[in-house]
Order: structure tokens, then sequence, then C-alpha cells
């Protein structure tokens, strides 16, 4: 149903896929397995046609043309996508193929209600046996959920509404564009249920950098590398013997064996939550959390999707105003030099918070090279507000190249002069890390930091950040629902639990099975200074 | 840790185009001030109302003033107009908006009410009564149009404004430090222009369309030369075969001005869309 023939595309002179040829059977599913910036997701917005660009041929100069041309055959359910015309995929799209984004897109139209999604796509298809109520319920969802709008939904939520949506008009054809990517274990296994729902009457292409996911669902898998296929077979020829020296890399790559991190830090806490409670309007999300957070010492915080762990990470950088409770800060992350003008609110500079959604976090016109130099220039103080943070220098040059080095990019001008807004998912989110790092920081917040990233630079994006916690000493608060990435980086791990509406006890340590307890002697201090403070850790 | 030193990238050539848009500005600038002494003079001659000839290439009108001349001398003046106009509204609403989302208690209700206020009062009979007691020249009529008309802009303006301003790269970039000129100038301005210019080029239509309205109805001063004089000065041989080469010529420059607007204003809408790119 979907097969693929001599397809090429290309951004401007650099070629992203090249000669790809695949056909996929209504029955079947088959997984890309790509590293991350391969151009996987250009692919799955190709063969929708959302991507904007056009043909090769009707380009005269391709070295001088900037955004996307393809060439080669992509037959999906029956038509040509790449040389049918408008109306034709107007029709195609969501009748006949369906495609699941990555999350990190904000795909969902934040004017509406869950409920409003769903009865515009049961309108759309003219699907009447069936009420929202019905559609949550076969697909796992909290019924709760209906009346929210986007922005009260949690990464994961989001990720499950959207597969829900877009499987309603039962589609000959889906694209599953790292559907997994952002959910915690347990909701990866709801979400790979909801795909295997009737999943015998349509063709599926499973876009994704996650071996594991690929060889439990498919029934074939392609190894993308430098934008050629360089080998396919069944889930079990690859795992046995891979012939390709590339996809004996990403498949048999034993998941993080980094090392256990050394003996306990002993230094003094940076930082101390104290009774923080957080609610969005009468949903409260967290309730009376305390812990506390020591230098070079990295604390993982868990907890199924929707549980209130990237509000944590807002508040705890002072992204969100704080509605209950303490953030207390230690003198050692005040900024040594004194700043040209006072940070806002209760947290100070000297924090990189890596953001959940790379792409929203980074301001689209602005390069590789500016969003560095931006951050460098900021955290030097030296940013006046009419020059544009300057990337000539060699000593700026020297720092951003380092920093795109230590997160795995690459450091030629042409990605150093690429657009945010062009990068992808994997690549952007490390970016964000890299601008983190770039501020000196004592304290890292990161949020999923290697949710959308392959194994390889998941492994290397783990190992910067336990090399910078074991030489800087730099704290970590990570905010992660992958147990292995915990596992290999924290010294200490908390689990949150979801709030059920009525009041319930929502904490527990994952290693002690107690409720926190609050310390009252924090509860005036402003700042902890040396006063020897009452651990609640074993 | 050693990185291989990449290569200046060539700010020069990065910026050609916009280079060369200066350089048109400025020499268009140029020729609208000289224009007065490098186009022959609009004088009275005894040929009256002559129809298209060797001599007068678009007929002459009911005084023996060359129609082309006419058309000539008032294309930068309708044109510098509209667009003097349009920016002049196009400021005024930015900063109204900008003040209300800086200041988003006083200074939101003041400039809302201010919006309110301005829709309500029809602005169009207000321009003409203003226009019948004081008949305008160019300057004026630059100042009265915005001022009656930058009310159409301030919501739009405050919405993209507060768009821009929630999203997480400005709050973290906020949060890193940076000043609010500092963002304005190289992260919400950029980001906002596309519906800058859509605004603008919707502006400049109106005040075409106005200017062209006010001096049709003799509303302006009387030695002001554009297009909709021009057309005024023809309702009066209507009925004769004057109005071919009288009516046509300024009627047609209006229409192809709006055209060109109009096709503008899709290219650019069509080419922000383009830019928007590989990542939504």
């Amino acid at each position: 149903m979907i097969e693929l023939r001599n397809l090429s595309l290309s951004v401007g002179d650099t070629a992203l896929l090249q000669d790809i040829n695949l056909s996929v059977a209504t029955g079947e599913t088959l997984a890309l397995l790509g590293p991350s910036g391969a151009g996987k997701s250009s692919l799955a917005r190709l063969l929708l046609r959302l991507l904007e660009g056009q043909p090769s041929r009707t380009l005269r100069h391709k070295a001088r043309h900037r955004g996307f041309h393809w060439s080669g055959q992509a037959i999906v359910a029956g038509t040509d996508v790449l040389s049918a015309s408008v109306g034709q995929m107007r029709h195609l799209r969501g009748n006949q193929i369906g495609l699941i984004t990555q999350s990190l897109s904000d795909a969902l139209n934040p004017q509406l209600t869950m409920r409003a999604h769903v009865a515009e796509v049961l309108a759309l298809h003219q699907i009447t046996d069936i009420t929202p109520e019905q559609v949550f319920a076969t697909f796992n969802l909290p019924p709760e959920l209906l009346e929210r709008r986007p922005a009260y939904l949690s990464g994961g939520e989001v990720q499950r509404v959207l597969i829900a949506l877009s499987l309603l008009p039962k589609p000959k054809c889906l694209i599953l564009d790292e559907p997994t990517a952002a959910l915690d274990p347990a909701n990866q296994a709801l979400t790979v249920k909801a795909m295997a729902h009737g999943r015998a009457q349509r063709a599926q292409i499973l876009i994704t950098h996650d071996p594991a996911l690929a060889l439990s669902v498919c029934d074939h898998i392609a190894v993308l590398d430098q934008g050629r296929i360089v080998e396919t077979g069944t889930p079990r020829d690859l795992q046995q013997q891979p012939q390709h020296p590339k996809s004996r890399a990403m498949i048999q790559q034993p998941r993080d064996t980094a090392p256990g991190t050394a003996a306990a830090p002993s230094g003094p806490d940076v930082l101390r939550v104290h009774q923080l409670s957080h609610s969005y309007g009468a949903r409260p999300v967290l309730r009376n959390l305390s812990f506390s957070l020591r230098a070079g010492e990295c604390l993982a915080v868990l907890g199924p999707s929707g549980c209130g762990k990237s509000t944590l990470a807002r508040l705890v950088a002072g992204m969100e105003p704080l509605q209950s409770g303490q953030i207390l800060w230690s003198e050692a992350t005040r900024p040594a030099r004194p700043s040209p003008r006072p940070c806002p609110g209760p947290c100070p500079c000297q924090i990189g918070y890596v953001s959940q959604f790379p792409h929203r976090a980074l301001t689209a016109h602005f390069s590789v090279a500016q969003t560095l130099a931006e951050a460098l220039s900021l955290s030097q103080g030296r940013l006046r507000w009419l020059l544009r943070p300057r990337h000539s220098d060699p000593a700026t040059l020297t720092a951003i190249c380092n920093a795109l080095t230590a997160v795995s990019l690459p450091t030629d001008a042409p990605f150093l002069a690429r657009l945010t807004r062009d990068l992808s998912g994997g690549e952007a989110q490390r970016l964000c890390l890299a601008r983190a790092l770039l501020v000196q920081p004592q304290v890292i917040i990161a949020d999923e930091p290697t949710s959308s990233l392959d194994q390889c630079a998941a492994a290397e994006v783990i190992k910067t950040l336990s090399d910078l916690k074991q030489r800087a000493a730099i704290s970590i608060l990570l905010i992660t629902h992958a147990p292995a990435v915990a596992q290999a980086l924290a010294d200490q791990q908390l689990t949150l639990r979801q709030i059920s509406p009525p009041p319930a006890a929502m904490l527990r340590r994952a290693d002690q099975g107690a409720n926190v307890e609050p310390t009252p002697s924090l509860i005036h201090a402003a700042f902890m200074g040396d006063r020897p403070v009452r651990r609640e850790r074993s | 840790m050693s990185a291989p030193t990449p290569r200046i990238p060539q700010t020069i050539t990065r910026y050609r185009r916009q280079v060369l848009g200066l350089f048109a500005v400025v020499i268009l600038t140029l020729l609208i001030a000289a224009s007065d002494a490098l186009l022959p003079a609009y004088v009275t001659s005894t040929d009256t109302l002559q129809p298209p000839s060797a001599r007068h290439w678009l007929g002459t009108n009911d005084i023996g003033q060359s129609v082309l001349t006419g058309l000539l001398r008032a294309t930068p003046v309708t044109v510098g107009l509209a667009l003097l106009t349009a920016a002049l509204a196009l400021l005024i609403g930015l900063t109204m908006a900008g003040l209300a989302v800086v200041f988003p208690k006083k200074g939101r209700a003041v400039v809302l009410h201010l919006t309110d206020m301005a829709e309500i009062v029809p602005s169009i009979l207000l321009l003409l009564l203003v226009a019948a007691w004081h008949q305008p020249g160019a300057a004026e009529i630059i100042l009265l149009m915005a001022v009656l008309t930058w009310h159409d802009d301030v919501r739009i303006l405050r919405s993209v404004l507060l768009r821009e301003i929630g999203r997480e790269n400005i709050r973290l970039a906020r949060h890193m430090g940076a000043s609010w000129p500092y963002l304005l100038l190289h992260h919400i301005l950029p980001a906002i222009l596309p519906t800058l210019t859509g605004v603008y080029l919707q502006n400049v239509v109106q005040a075409v369309m106005r200017v062209a309205g006010l001096a049709f109805l003799g509303l302006t001063a009387g030695d002001l030369l554009t297009w909709g004089s021009m057309l005024q000065d023809a309702t009066g041989y209507l009925h004769t075969p004057a109005w071919q080469w009288l009516l046509l010529p300024p009627a047609l420059c209006l229409t192809g001005f709006l055209l060109v607007l109009t096709t503008l204003d899709q290219r650019q809408q069509r080419h922000a869309r383009l830019r928007q790119g590989a990542n939504p």
C-alpha cells in the first residue's frame, strides 16, 4: 500500500535521503530506524505533502534553492503523492493516510478543548456511531481530559490524543513519527496497544530512533544511515545477525552501561524546595513537595505523564510564578560578578534550563551560532540592546564549538549558519542543552533531555551530563520518564504520583516509600547559608 | 576538546538583498523629490479637451493641461501619501498595542477603550467633516488619516505581540537576563515582521482608496494633484467623448496600483509560509 521508488529528498544542496526504495503491504508495519537529524521526519511530512518545497526537476539552480526538493515516486494508497494535485492530496489526507507527529511540535489547536478536537474529526469523517466519551474510553484516555485545552495536557497525554484522532477515520496507511518518544513506559505500552488497534487493515511506517520499540512491534526494519537505507530485514534477522556496522551499532548497543555514579557527593545543598504546591485553576498538580539537591548531585524526578514533572521543572527554573511553598537557593548559585541588572524572580541566573519542547524554547529565525552567542553574551552580561550577539571573534567561536562538541553536534560553518527552525527534534534538543552549558551554570534543570534522541546521541548526552556533574560539581535536576536514564545519572530518585482529585498523599520517595517530612526550620529562611539542615534522606 | 575553526559567515553577501532594497528606496525618494524639476510643467494652454495625439499623448483637459503630465505628477503624490499615511497609522497602532501589552492593567484598559471609541465614531464622516471645514494639504491629509485609522490595526498587533511575548523562547531569554529593548529588536520584531508587512500593505490599500475618495469629493486643497482629483475633474465631461482620456487613465492607474499591492501582499504571505518551513 505504501511504495517508495528511488525517492530522494534534499534541502538546498545537501541530500537528506537518497534512492529510498521501500514497500509496505497492508497489514505490515515497517520501522524506519535512523539517527536524529537523518531526515526521518521530513520523509513523513513529504509522504503527506506537508513539506513546503518542490520537485527537483523544476528547479534551475538547485544549489541556490534553500528549501526542500525531491525526486522519485511515492505511491501511497494507489496515488503518487509526489505528483498529486492539491485536491487529491486533500482527499487522501486523513481519509487514506494518517500521520502521527512527534509530540514536540504543536499539533493540537490551543483554542479547542479535547472534546472539540474529537468532535471535529468525527464530523469531518461523518462518524456518527460513537461519542467523544466512547472514543476516549477506547483509547485508554482519562475522561476528565475531555474539557481541557492542549496547554493543560502533559506531553504524553497530547501524544495519546493525537493517536486517537488519527486512528478515528480508519486510514489505510498510517505514518507514525516518533509516537512514543515523549512517553513513560506505562504510557508507551498503552500507545503501542493503541497502534496495534486494527493494524491488519492498514500499512504502517513507524519512524523511530528507539530500536527496542522497532524490534517489538514491527514486521520489517529498515536502517537509515547518511540518507541511504543500508539494511532491511525482519527484527529477528537484524537482532541476531546485523550485516551493516551501523545497524549493529544502532540495534545491539547495550542500553546505557554508563558507570554507576561514584560515591554520593557530600557538597552543601544548593537547592531546597519546601512544601511546594501548585495548581492550574482548580486542578492540583503538586502538593506539599519537599526535597533538596546537593552540589554535584543529580536528582531524577520520575513519574507517569501528567503528574507535574514539567511543572516542577518550570517552577524551579523560575519560568512559572510560585503559588505556594518555597524554593531556596544557596548563596553559591548567585553570580560572582555583579549583574548589570538584577534577575527577575527568586531564582538566580546561574542555572541552565533545558526545555521539554526544544523548538518552542528556540527563536525560530536565529541561527545556531546566534542562539549560542546570545546565551554566552547574556551570561557574561555584555549584551547591549542594539547590537546583535556577535559570534565572529575567536574566543566566542571556540566556546560555541566546545559546547556543540560536548553535545555531539557538528561544528562546521553550514551547521552554525542553520536556522533553528530547520533543525530536527533531536538536534534542537541538543542545542538547548548546549545553550544551557554555555551559561556556566551551577545547576542544570533538564526536562526530558534525551526523549527525542537516538541511542548513540542519548548516550553522548548522558555522558556529557555525568562528566559535568563529576568534574565541575554541577547539580542536575533531571526530569525524565525513562528509568534507564535516571539510573545512569541519578544519585537520588524522586517519584511523583498523579494527584487524584480528592486530597491524597501525592509524593513518595522511591527509595524509602515514605512520605516526605517537611522541615519547619526552613519556613522563614530566605537563604540557607551555612546553617546545618536536617536531611530527610538516609 | 579541539574543534575545527569554522569560516566567518559572509555578512555582506547575506544582506545583499537588504542593501539593494535600501538603494532602491533611496533612489526612489530622490526621484520623487526631484520630480518637480524633471517633469514638464503642468501649464494651461489653448488646446482644450484635445483627444490623444502626437503632441499630447493622452490628450488635454478642459483648461488645456496635458493629461500625461498630470498623471506623472500625480503618481508620486498619491503613492507617497498612501505609503506615509499607512506607515504613520501602523506606527501609532504598534505603539498603542505595545502600551497595552507592556502595561497589562491600565495601559490595556486605556488603549482598548480608545480603540472602541475610535471604532464607534464613523471615521469617514469625521474625515469628511474636517476636510470640508479646512481643505487639507499633503501633510495634513497624512496626519488626519493616520489619526482616524490607526485603530484598525491595534487588536491584530496586540494579539500578535501577546503571542510572541508569551512564547517560551522570549521568557527564557528574559530569564537569562536579556533586556526588553533587545528582545523587541532581535526576537520579537523579526518574528512578527510578516504580520507587520501584511497589515502595512492592507493599510496602504485603504489609504489609497481614502485619499482618492477625499480628492474625488473635492475636499483636498485645490493645488494638490492626485489621481482622485483628476477623476473629479473628469466627472464634468462624462457625457462627452472626453471621458475616455480624462477618466480612464487615472482610474486605470488606481486599479493597477491596487493590483500591485494585492499581488505583493499575496507573495509576501506565501513567502512567509515558506520560510516557516521545515518545523511547525
